[in-house]
């Protein structure tokens, strides 16, 4: 694939991801650390955390700083 | 009455604060404040090493002053914020929150400091001033459906966005440029662009939907490729 049918498939996929209500940077911030909690203790979090989820699918920034924060918590030190 | 709780270094290694116990100790100044503050920072200095794993190595040489630069900030940024912990998850989660978005603020802003937003939104020469995705090459594959797909978001971009929403979409779509690097460059916060570009998702959707084109739809062309 070209770039520029690789940026549009990736911008469709954004399109297709979008709704209605999404949490800004801010709103998943303040609950990333109950968030990645959840994760490692490997609880359910697809009813409470829903948003959270869909606002890191569409932010690279916020998914970033999940990731950094999962290893941190996964890692015994 | 005050309660000192001294800790032996023994006990202090295998001792895990509550999270009242961390409240209650960095809550006044004094000597337990001053333990307490010593063991967090130690805290975020074990943990930076994997936060900041696909940034940079320990052994690389700035390293460590950004690590002591990021745990000072972040001991900063507790004690100053203590009052708003709701206790929903564990002290030391929440303070390798504050670290890790701290930390990566700065590497970030490193990163990005000497790249404008016009170098990145300018147009390409030959091109119009709105082609998002114009801009690049077509795969040498290309079908006619993916290019007459192509054509039309692009139409959609034009006609749909504000100048404002291509310039932030060209910047951190196109260019990944981090939400905080644009948001500053455009006189704005993280969270005013990410709401900027939530609209324009929300554009282009409704534009879609409208011409009878769901996303999905519109995908499939490109899943083919």
């Amino acid at each position: 694939m070209g770039q520029s049918e690789e940026v549009a498939r990736k911008l469709l996929l954004q399109i297709a991801r979008t709704q209605e209500r999404e949490l800004d940077c801010g709103e998943v911030f303040a609950v990333l650390d109950e968030y990645t909690e959840a994760i490692v203790a490997g609880r359910d979090v697809e009813l409470q955390f829903a948003l959270v989820m869909q606002h890191l699918e569409l932010c690279p920034d916020c998914l970033e700083e999940y990731e950094a924060l999962l290893s941190v918590l996964q890692t015994k030190h | 009455m005050i309660k000192w709780k001294v800790y032996s270094t023994a006990e202090m290694a295998t001792t895990d604060r509550t999270n009242e116990q961390w409240i209650e100790e960095l809550s006044e100044p004094g000597e337990a404040q001053e333990i307490a503050l010593s063991d967090l920072r130690a805290i975020i200095m074990r943990g930076l090493p994997f936060a900041l794993s696909k940034w940079l190595k320990p052994s690389d040489p700035h390293f460590e002053s950004l690590s002591e630069e990021v745990a000072q900030d972040t001991l900063l940024r507790v004690l100053d914020s203590m009052h708003g912990f709701e206790g929903r998850s564990k002290f030391t989660t929440w303070v390798h929150k504050i670290a890790v978005r701290i930390a990566l603020t700065e590497l970030r802003r490193k990163r990005w400091r000497d790249v404008s937003l016009d170098e990145l939104t300018e147009n390409a020469p030959g091109e119009g001033p709105r082609g998002i995705l114009a801009a690049h090459e077509a795969g040498p594959d290309i079908v006619a459906e993916q290019s007459d797909m192509i054509e039309h978001l692009q139409r959609v971009i034009t006609e749909e966005l504000t100048d404002k929403q291509r310039e932030a979409l060209i910047a951190t779509r196109i260019h990944g440029m981090p939400m905080e690097e644009v948001a500053r460059r455009m006189g704005t916060n993280r969270n005013a662009l990410y709401k900027l570009l939530h609209d324009a998702r929300q554009r282009m959707k409704t534009r879609l939907e409208e011409e009878g084109l769901s996303p999905e739809d519109v995908l499939a062309a490109f899943e083919a490729g």
